[in-house]
């Protein structure tokens, strides 16, 4: 790891990190990730990947239409709105 | 006076006895006010009716579930001021049984810990030892059960061992049930395919009956299975003829004396008429190393969206949209977090996906194969919760990350397979509780609590320390 | 000489009551923030719930565009932060889409083009993005409405097989044809089609994003074509970036940012099941797949003895196929097919229409074809009155009143045709001579005289008579 990677990581993840940060988190990575190789040394050929702990499948919703929230419930956990709308930062 | 009467009183027993409703939650509220290092945005619903089965039986959350209006921070910052418009199911369950939800406990931000040292608004101390943590990451729920000499019942958390081991840390019984068992609709994620709910309580019939109230397939959650429903009846089965499974490596793994205890406690099972053998299992060194890909990858998903926008934590906003949510996230995640977000971004990335993410998904197979295979030849499991009994908690904020996490190292595969877990206490070493963990397969519930039970009557009382009596 | 390659990934709209994985409804709205829920706001703590009715829609949709479909099908997080997304991860499908490995079949200038599909999979819409204070590059911030957050989408990639912005035209007019057969997709409510494009003329490729609706996609292609064209003309090469179109210059515009390329992390996502697409189920829903505009062309051909231009043509129009087939239960097939893909498909293509934007219904069309069977009118006559009551809601009686048209008889052509030849004295001529086209121009005069009234074989019998051949 090295601190452009640390810095690209950080931009995909959205995260503002200080150079204090990005040193300790350097740091932290390369042991993690040197913790990970472990599992190299797995034989996985032909292991079906388990993205889920029990066999569950097939579950699904019917098309109806249900309740809403009030839109004063929906706005309610935030200062940032303006005219019905959610206020948010500009894209550019 | 009152005191006196709810002590040592069962959760089982609350409904049962006459409960002088009035004096019962006054006292109730200043013993929650006492441990406010262990919980946080207390209400008592004194007009709550003596309907329901549950006639008002105290309930904690651990702060990661929802309850409509009240606050919900999951232990960080960045959750500051969130009020969930919605009931989390298992909120509703209570509800409507008759529960009366009182507080949430304190936990790891977004339970990304081991020891319950990474809350952003404190950090809970273990009232066995008050310069000991709690165990992480529901902490706070298994202090409380510690702590509060009341009957009540505290819901928590496990995605890694995040019910067990701070069970174990605490001297207290916690109920991980399989995965899908309990919904998880109103749960603030940290791995959807490994978080489950679960009750932390003084004994193993207070856990069964909390389970009995929250489990059940909820439409709101396409995740969950049809539940037995019926956890206290098993309670009371003879064990023997039961066989329990020691996995070796395990006792080798945990300290020289957390080990010895927990092996008294198994023969204590032995003369109960459980037949007890070793087994064998093949991927525990593989677990740890898994699960800190797998849990990671995902919970680096859930918490994209908290960005300072619709809820929590804003701010002015200043500059676009990548730097606003960037200053935000930075300013409210605590560094678990960010170390958790950075490494589950990384092992998610187009060029590292393969070696890292579906490598772990494939690892994760055979974990749950090495323990199914196991289980042909036993009913259960039985070995150490943790390797070791409470850390200082200085001395575990100074430890690296990699070292924490090796507190999880005999909880995370049995969680990463979603079987079920009990710990019950099983006795003192450096006058710190040790845990005994009893695993089983995939919706044994009624197993590992007949054991847990036995076990428990066989052991007899515990002594909790004495909280501070204020009259 | 480059050649240039364009490829689409379109996005449209399913016709579902219900989002995709909550229960809000997907139309209707009294304003930003009316039509949403805890799910679909993405609130900490709650879960989605997938429709199914959208997968059903999707299985249908996979077939009809001739995709495999896999054994087990199941969902993916693409992380990304933007402010209409509420979760700021969008669930889509990434490893096991719905459909792989299919083709449409359309037809262009009489000729047949195949257009390979490379994926079809479901994904949902994130909410709607409003630009305070300027555009997207000079806003002082944003208002997000999500009620559209949550919509379920179809998208449908292509292998960059198309090779002009009228090919891309057509394949979208195709491809919406084939949704509204499905019953999948409105093109006249909300739902509207949105396409990001691939395009390369030998080089780099670009991507154009966001380009909604047939006429814009054709001219967004024309613009980024032509720009790419100029830059290499200028000596230049054409970088590989992402643009925006923008409508209301009709250009493209760079979206460079100065960051990293998005990496989206996908992962399965954990809170939706793997659902088994079972051949029973998929046998079910393709059986209420109806007849597809290719195979109704052909069926055309075979029983109604259309030429394949006709059969195309009555087949290019989903309300329009609809019609004819109601139509010819009672009146004359033939009679019926040449209206429809004569002059109704041309006063519509005049004006731009698709039948359903039309004044046109199906009452209006039988009356129009039956004066025309009773040889009330002829059909130049008809065409006439279409002009007028394909934009006008006038009833074809009242039009043909009001011109004064109805047939000329036997005798009125007589007189037309006599005075035809003895104004065209050298034309009747070459035609005495051997030359067709001077028929063709008499023929044409005799037209024009009687305003289109009078039968076209019988002035032409007549007209040959008279010239004595």
């Amino acid at each position: 790891m090295n601190k452009e990677e640390v810095e690209k990581v950080a931009s995909i993840a959205s995260l503002e990190l200080s150079d204090t940060e990005k040193e300790d988190l350097k740091d932290d990575m390369e042991n993690i990730l040197d913790w990970f190789s472990r599992l190299d040394e797995i034989n996985t050929e032909s292991v079906e990947p388990a993205f889920q702990p029990i066999d569950v499948k097939n579950e699904m919703r019917e098309d109806e239409v249900e309740e809403t929230l009030e839109r004063k419930e929906a706005l309610g956990n935030t200062d940032n709105k303006e005219d019905g709308f959610f206020k948010g930062p500009k894209i550019r | 006076m009152i005191r006196l009467k709810y002590r040592d009183m069962k959760a089982t027993e609350f409904s049962r006895s006459d409960v002088d409703k009035e004096k019962f939650y006054s006292l109730l509220g200043r013993e929650l006010e006492k441990l406010k290092g262990l919980n946080l945005h207390r209400k008592i619903d004194f007009g709550l009716e003596k309907d329901g089965k549950l006639s008002g039986l105290p309930f904690t959350l651990k702060d990661s579930i929802c309850s409509e209006g009240d606050p919900t921070y999951a232990g960080s910052k960045i959750l500051e001021g969130y009020r969930p418009p919605f009931d989390a199911t298992v909120v509703e369950k209570i509800k409507k049984a008759g529960g009366n939800i009182v507080a949430k406990t304190h936990q790891d931000e977004f339970a990304f810990g081991t020891g319950c040292t990474n809350c952003a608004f404190t950090t809970p101390k273990n009232p066995w030892d008050e310069e000991r943590c709690c165990g992480g990451s529901s902490g706070g729920a298994a202090g409380m059960a510690a702590a509060l000499d009341l009957p009540h019942i505290n819901l928590g958390e496990s995605t890694g061992g995040s019910i067990s081991v701070p069970a174990s840390f605490c001297g207290v019984v916690g109920l991980t049930p399989t995965y899908g068992v309990v919904s998880r609709y109103g749960l603030i994620s940290f791995a959807n395919s490994l978080d489950k709910i679960g009750p932390i309580a003084r004994n193993v019939e207070d856990a069964a009956l909390g389970l009995e109230v929250i489990s059940g397939k909820d439409e709101m959650d396409q995740t969950t299975v049809e539940s037995e429903g019926d956890y206290r009846e098993a309670l009371e089965e003879d064990i023997s003829g039961m066989t329990i499974g020691l996995p070796r490596d395990y006792f080798e793994i945990a300290d020289d004396e957390v080990s010895e205890t927990v092996e008294k406690a198994v023969s204590e099972l032995e003369q109960l008429g459980a037949d007890v053998k070793k087994v064998k299992l093949e991927m525990t060194e593989a677990a740890l190393p898994t699960y800190y890909i797998i849990a990671p990858a995902e919970a680096s998903t859930n918490l994209a969206k908290f960005c300072g926008m619709r809820y929590g934590m804003e701010g002015e906003l200043e500059g676009n949209f990548r730097e606003y949510f960037s200053k935000i996230r930075g300013q409210g995640f605590g560094e678990e977090v960010k170390r958790r977000v950075m490494i589950g971004t990384y092992t998610r990335m187009a060029g590292y996906r393969d070696k890292y993410y579906i490598k772990a998904l494939k690892v994760r197979r055979k974990i749950i194969n090495d323990f199914k295979h196991v289980f042909k030849d036993v009913d259960i499991l039985a070995a150490p919760t943790s390797p070791v009994i409470a850390p200082k908690i200085k001395e575990l904020e100074e430890m690296p990350p990699v070292e924490q996490y090796k507190i999880d190292k005999l909880t995370a595969p049995i969680n990463l397979a979603g079987m079920p877990q009990l710990s019950v206490p099983c006795g003192l070493n450096k006058k710190m509780p040790v845990g005994l963990h009893l695993m089983g397969n995939h919706f044994d519930e009624k197993k590992i609590l007949k054991v847990g039970h036995a076990y428990e009557k066989q052991r007899g009382k515990i002594n909790y320390p004495e909280v501070e009596d204020d009259g | 000489m480059d050649k240039t390659k364009i490829g689409l990934e379109t996005h449209l709209q399913l016709l579902t009551k219900s989002k995709l994985f909550c229960g809000c409804p997907t139309t209707g709205s009294e304003g930003p923030n009316t039509r949403i829920c805890p799910t679909c706001l993405g609130m900490p703590g709650t879960k989605p719930r997938v429709n199914k009715k959208a997968i059903e829609m999707g299985i249908k949709i996979a077939r009809a565009l001739n995709c495999e479909l896999p054994e087990e099908m199941n969902f993916s997080r693409k992380t990304y932060f933007y402010p209409d997304m509420p979760k700021n991860f969008q669930t889509t499908q990434f490893s096991v889409p719905l459909g792989r490995n299919g083709e449409v079949t359309m037809e262009l200038d009489g000729k047949e083009k195949t257009v390979r599909i490379r994926r079809v999979h479901l994904e949902e819409d994130p909410g709607k993005l409003k630009h305070v204070g300027g555009n997207i590059t000079s806003a002082d911030y944003v208002l997000v409405d999500y009620n559209r957050s949550g919509t379920p989408l179809c998208e449908v990639v292509t292998e960059p097989d198309l090779e002009s912005p009228e090919e891309a035209r057509t394949f979208l007019r195709k491809l919406a044809d084939i949704f509204e057969y499905l019953d999948v997709y409105d093109s006249t409510g909300e739902g509207t089609i949105r396409s990001d494009a691939n395009v390369s003329t030998g080089g780099e490729r670009t991507e154009v994003k966001n380009i909604t609706g047939f006429k814009d996609t054709e001219k967004a292609l024309r613009y980024e074509l032509r720009r790419q064209k100029n830059l290499k003309k200028r000596g230049k090469e054409v970088e590989r970036e992402t643009r925006s179109y923008d409508d209301s210059s009709g250009t493209t515009k760079s979206l460079r940012t100065k960051e990293h390329e998005a990496d989206y992390g996908y992962i399965f996502d954990p809170d939706l099941t793997r659902i088994e697409l079972k051949k029973r189920w998929i046998e079910e829903l393709s059986q209420e797949i109806p007849e597809l505009p290719h195979e109704k062309k052909g069926r055309y051909v075979e029983e109604y003895d259309v030429s394949k231009e006709v059969a195309a043509t009555l087949c290019s129009d989903f309300e329009l196929t609809m019609t004819f087939e109601k139509l010819i239960d009672n009146l004359s097939v033939e009679t019926t097919s040449n209206i429809l893909a004569g002059p109704v498909k041309k006063v519509l293509n005049y004006n731009e229409m698709r039948f359903r934007e039309s004044e046109l219904n199906i009452d209006k069309l039988r009356n129009l074809i039956e004066m025309v069977e009773s040889g009330e009118i002829t059909e130049r006559n008809a065409e006439m009155i279409l002009r007028e009551i394909v934009v006008d809601d006038k009833n074809p009686k009242e039009v043909k009143e009001e011109k004064g048209f109805g047939k000329v008889e036997g005798n009125e052509i007589d007189k037309i045709v006599g005075e035809v030849i003895e104004e065209n004295e050298s034309a009747v001529e070459d035609y005495r001579k051997g030359k067709e086209e001077a028929l063709n121009y008499l023929m044409g005069q005799v037209m024009s005289k009687s305003q289109g009234r009078a039968d076209p074989s019988e002035a032409r019998k007549i007209l040959k008579k008279k010239v004595g051949i």
